[in-house]
């Protein structure tokens, strides 16, 4: 078995976060999961903990996932970085490519967790 | 049932299943479509048709039979989606129309329906509209951006616009202005009576044009050039006006100071030929309660030309003013007294018969007698020849009257000087008379015979390395073979109406000549023909000339046409015609001796000249004579303005050219640039330099 | 019923699918408009009819023009997307090209413009009908050119009784445009009734 990872969600929307958590207790019961409504505390946790995972919005109401994605790829190197976002246009996720993070587009549905998490194993 | 709604709807129906296939069209769409029903059912619509960006319509049509969701189609986005013709038996236009895909199902299987409407018409009228407002806007453009200041006001003249120019000219500003009469606006206390013609004018439909004088927003006048028209809308009733205003105040002010000069001799001061025969045609045609009876006198001094040739010309033009100043000081103020000419001056005694005219007469001819001009060490001791001749109005034009009284004056010469002849009826044995029957005699005969020689002389451009010109002179051939300066049977020619005669045997030699030569002349830009006043009248010689181009003979752009100022204003309508005629075919036109009886620069205005030919008096004292260089430079200047080059003539030296390419007249002609020589030479010339 | 039994929870459930929908309207939007479309965070409010008006009345006192569709599945009611003036020029130009067409929507602007509206509602609602996973039939769009009480009239809606106004605000601009809309959803209280039955149905599968 192996060790359990540590997981950050970061989304304005109660039930995105909730589907997101749902979805990876439901194959990784052990792992430990920390939620942040918005870009400042999504900014507070990755400054104090380190996470294997990241779950990132784009649309926040204080900002937007684009703009702390540096930030997040400077505290949490080793992090593995999904974003789930409404908005799906091609140019928005070309842009999330381009720093290193795998784009997903909502709804979201179990088989795009899964692959998210399966991705960060590998890496 | 059911089909036949469906294949008499008046739009166009097809029906595709979820996987696009299309499962019914109806009639509608099989005749404008012009394709067999066979064709399109059980086939897969994007292979039947090019949908454009397939995206969309592909996505409607799942949203259709997946969701039930309706879309539309219109006609902006998918321009013709389908290739249906507008007139399905014509096939000619196709039709522009709009889809609306809605969802129905069937047994629990969705369909989608798309429903095409013909929406041709509205696009059509939306397109007419789009020009309309496109065009609009340009005419709004072209309003605002006018040189000329635009008001608009509505049937009652209460203002509605007003363009920028109109502020910039007024500085009134359009919070100043809209809501107010446009009258009120600027309104000086004399301007009610113009103002109630213009008002009656407009309200019969016809425009108002002339020069008015307004006030700006502080108060200052200034001078319109004013249109006023009206706009009428379907009813023929006025709806708007439209008021036009330049402003002509600087030019005003230029052609105000121009007229002085214009109407004033500026030696003497005194007025000069062209107002002086204005004022007798005033005398003679006036129905006023003058009394009938004047006298016209020509006074000539007799030793002008001595003094003149021996002292210079410096000395008779002070011989001139001490002379004027005599006079004028022993003339009553209700007598007119000018110079008409080199040592001519003309009195017209209002109301005074023929004897007391010779009271006058012998007044004059005493004080003359008893001064003395001193020049340097010289005191010349004077003479006068007076001509007299009693007028009676309406018995006798203007003209006829300055015949008489030159002929006189001429006869008071010959009598032996320092007297004066009074004119009569029955005076033939008047010696001028005799002068000019002798000219007019050989005139005749030359033309006769073809003694007549044409010469050219060269016009030269001052600023720019152009082709030279032209410009055809004529000489008369006596019997021995001499050669007659034109000064002396020209002004005979004149008098006895010959000179139209001499005009068109020089045209007539001038156009044979071009095309006998038309290989040989690449080198000359134009030729240059001299028109009398009589010419210009003269139907069929415009319509010989026109002919000439017409046949291909000459080349329009190589004729020239010179009018004399005078002439031209003589025979204002006609000349207009002869120009606008000829300048139709490619031939330019010069004013020739500009500035020495101008009357008014408004004639400019009317006479579409392409040059103006600066009277040589003006050039030939210029570098001694600031009025005559100011003279010369004006011209030059009203010239540009209006579009016009200038032509020097009298150019006789170095000095003179190099201050015209200064002042910047464009070209030049006279002896310091090339004399007169016989046409041929031109040619031979040109090959000489090869 | 009142505007209470819209909970912060389904509040911030349809939210999320307004956002997804919203997202997918984009890339269709951005399709037609050949650039990125900018997104907002959109806030959902439920208020009833009156203060609706009063509310709308404020946000656009001028004219607007609204394309209304009528949605009917599970749940019904009439969606709305609002744009000023000035956004319906700016919106239909920039898919039609600039022309010199004055400062009124032509006929075939409004068209270009029900098409619009009709893409982002589709999609907008679409996306709902899919995730809830129920059918949602539209209607044709319609266009309603006019002050906000002709945009919301209750005779033409028949939306029945105490209707409760869905407020969605979310703009969408363009870099160098500024477009706002506003999509609405008005709905009938039975309706809302089944509406959050579907939400309560779908927020237990994941909650």
């Amino acid at each position: 078995m192996a060790e359990p990872k540590s997981v950050l969600v970061v989304d304005d929307s109660r039930l995105t976060r909730m589907m997101i958590v749902k979805m990876i207790k439901t194959h990784h019961s052990d792992w430990p999961i920390t939620e942040a409504t918005s870009v400042s505390e999504a900014l507070e946790c990755v400054n104090s903990q380190t996470f294997d995972f990241i779950s990132l919005d784009h649309n926040m109401p204080d900002g937007t996932g684009y703009e702390i994605l540096p930030q997040i790829n400077i505290a949490q190197p080793a992090a593995h970085i999904g974003i789930f976002t409404a908005n799906i246009q091609a140019v928005v996720k070309q842009r999330f490519e381009e720093l290193g993070a795998t784009f997903y587009g909502k709804p979201i549905s179990e088989a795009m967790i899964l692959q998210f998490t399966a991705d960060g194993g590998q890496s | 049932m059911h089909n036949i709604v469906f294949d008499n709807t008046n739009c166009g129906l097809i029906v595709i299943d979820n996987e696009g296939v299309i499962v019914d069209v109806n009639q509608w769409f099989v005749k404008h479509s012009d394709r067999r029903k066979l064709e399109l059912v059980n086939q897969n619509i994007f292979d039947c048709f090019e949908l454009g960006n397939g995206l969309t319509v592909k996505r409607a049509i799942e949203q259709a039979t997946n969701y039930g969701m309706s879309s539309i189609l219109s006609s902006a986005l998918h321009p013709r989606l389908f290739p249906l013709y507008a007139h399905a038996h014509k096939k000619d236009k196709l039709m522009e129309h709009t889809c609306y895909v809605k969802s129905y199902s069937v047994d629990g299987t969705r369909f989608a329906l798309i429903q095409i409407h013909d929406v041709t018409d509205s696009v059509m009228r939306e397109r007419l509209l789009r020009n309309r407002t496109k065009d609009l806007s340009i005419f709004s453009l072209a309003v605002k951006h006018s040189p000329s200041a635009v008001v608009i006001t509505d049937a009652l003249g209460i203002i509605e616009y007003i363009n920028p120019k109109f502020t910039e000219i007024t500085d009134f500003e359009g919070y100043d202005c809209i809501g107010r009469p446009y009258f009120s606006l600027g309104r000086l206390s004399n301007n009610e009576k113009i103002e109630e013609n213009i008002w009656r004018m407009l309200e019969q439909h016809q425009e108002w044009v002339g020069e008015r004088c307004n006030l700006k927003k502080n108060g200052e006048k200034y001078w319109a050039n004013e249109h006023i028209y009206p706009i009428l809308d379907g009813d023929n009733c006025i709806s708007h006006f439209v008021a036009m205003q330049d402003d002509v105040t600087q030019f005003r002010n230029i052609s105000r100071k121009f007229s002085y000069q214009a109407a004033h001799d500026a030696l003497t001061g005194l007025i000069n030929r062209q107002e002086f025969e204005g004022i007798l045609r005033g005398t003679i045609d006036g129905n006023n309660d003058e009394p009938d009876t004047h006298s016209l006198c020509f006074i000539d001094i007799d030793q002008f030309k001595l003094i003149n040739d021996t002292c210079g010309h410096i000395a008779g033009d002070e011989l001139l003013r001490q002379i004027s100043v005599l006079f004028n000081r022993h003339c009553s103020t209700d007598d007119t007294l000018a110079r008409i000419g080199g040592d001519e001056f003309a009195l017209l005694l209002h109301g005074h018969d023929i004897s007391k005219a010779k009271l006058t007469c012998e007044m004059l001819i005493q004080l003359v007698e008893g001064f003395r001009f001193r020049w340097n060490e010289h005191v010349f001791k004077l003479g006068v020849s007076i001509g007299v001749t009693e007028i009676f109005s309406d018995s006798i034009n203007y003209v006829e009257a300055i015949k008489q009284a030159d002929s006189a004056c001429y006869a008071a010469k010959d009598a032996g000087r320092n007297r004066y002849h009074v004119y009569q009826e029955n005076d033939k044995a008047l010696a001028q008379r005799k002068d000019d029957t002798y000219w007019a005699t050989k005139i005749n005969s030359a033309l006769e015979n073809n003694r007549l020689a044409l010469y050219a002389q060269p016009i030269v451009s001052l600023q720019t390395k152009q082709k030279i010109s032209h410009e055809i002179l004529v000489r008369m051939i006596d019997d021995n073979g001499n050669l007659i300066p034109p000064g002396l049977f020209l002004p005979a020619a004149e008098r006895f109406d010959l000179s139209h005669r001499i005009d068109q045997w020089v045209i007539d030699n001038t156009l044979a000549w071009l095309c006998e030569h038309h290989n040989d002349i690449d080198h000359i830009d134009h030729i240059s023909i001299n028109l009398s006043g009589l010419s210009l009248s003269n139907e069929m010689l415009l319509q010989h000339i026109i002919k000439a181009i017409k046949a291909n003979k000459v080349q329009a752009s190589k004729l020239s046409f010179e009018i004399t100022e005078t002439a031209a204003i003589a025979n204002l309508t006609h000349a207009k015609l002869f120009i606008s005629a000829l300048n139709a075919y490619g031939c330019k036109f010069a004013l020739d001796d500009f500035g020495s009886g101008l009357s008014s620069f408004a004639y400019l205005k009317n006479l579409k000249v392409d040059m103006l030919k600066i009277d040589g008096m003006f050039i030939k004292d210029m570098l001694k004579d600031p009025i005559d260089e100011a003279m010369v430079k004006s011209i030059n200047d009203v010239g540009k303005v209006m579009g016009m080059e200038t032509i020097a003539e009298f150019v006789e030296n170095d000095e003179i050219r190099q201050r015209l390419e200064e002042i910047g007249i464009n070209y030049g002609q006279g002896y310091g640039l090339g004399k007169p020589v016989p046409i041929d030479e031109i040619i031979i010339k040109s090959v000489e330099l090869i | 019923m009142t505007s209470d039994i819209f909970t912060e929870d389904y509040c911030d459930t349809l939210c999320e699918l307004f956002n997804i929908g919203m997202g997918r309207a984009a890339v269709s939007f951005s399709e037609m408009v050949n650039d990125e479309v900018l997104l907002t965070v959109p806030s959902l409010k439920a208020v009833d009819f009156n203060t609706a008006m009063e509310l709308f009345q404020c946000i656009s006192p001028g004219n607007v023009n609204a394309v209304e569709q009528y949605f009917e599945g599970r749940f019904s009611g009439n969606a709305f997307l609002f744009f000023n003036d000035e956004s319906s020029l700016q919106l239909v130009r920039s898919i039609l090209g600039e022309g010199n067409w004055g400062s009124e929507l032509g006929e075939l602007e409004q068209e270009a413009l029900k098409e619009v509206s009709n893409i982002i509602l589709n999609a907008c609602f679409g996306c709902i009908a899919d995730v809830l996973d129920c059918e949602l039939e539209s209607s044709v769009p319609d266009l309603i050119c006019g002050e906000i009480n002709d945009v919301f009239d209750v005779e033409r809606m028949r939306i029945g009784e105490n209707p409760l106004v869905l407020t969605l605000s979310m703009s969408f601009s363009l870099p160098n445009k500024k477009i706002t809309g506003q999509v609405s959803l008005i709905m009938a209280s039975d309706s809302i009734k089944r509406l959050i039955t579907e939400l309560e149905r779908f927020m237990t599968l994941y909650v």
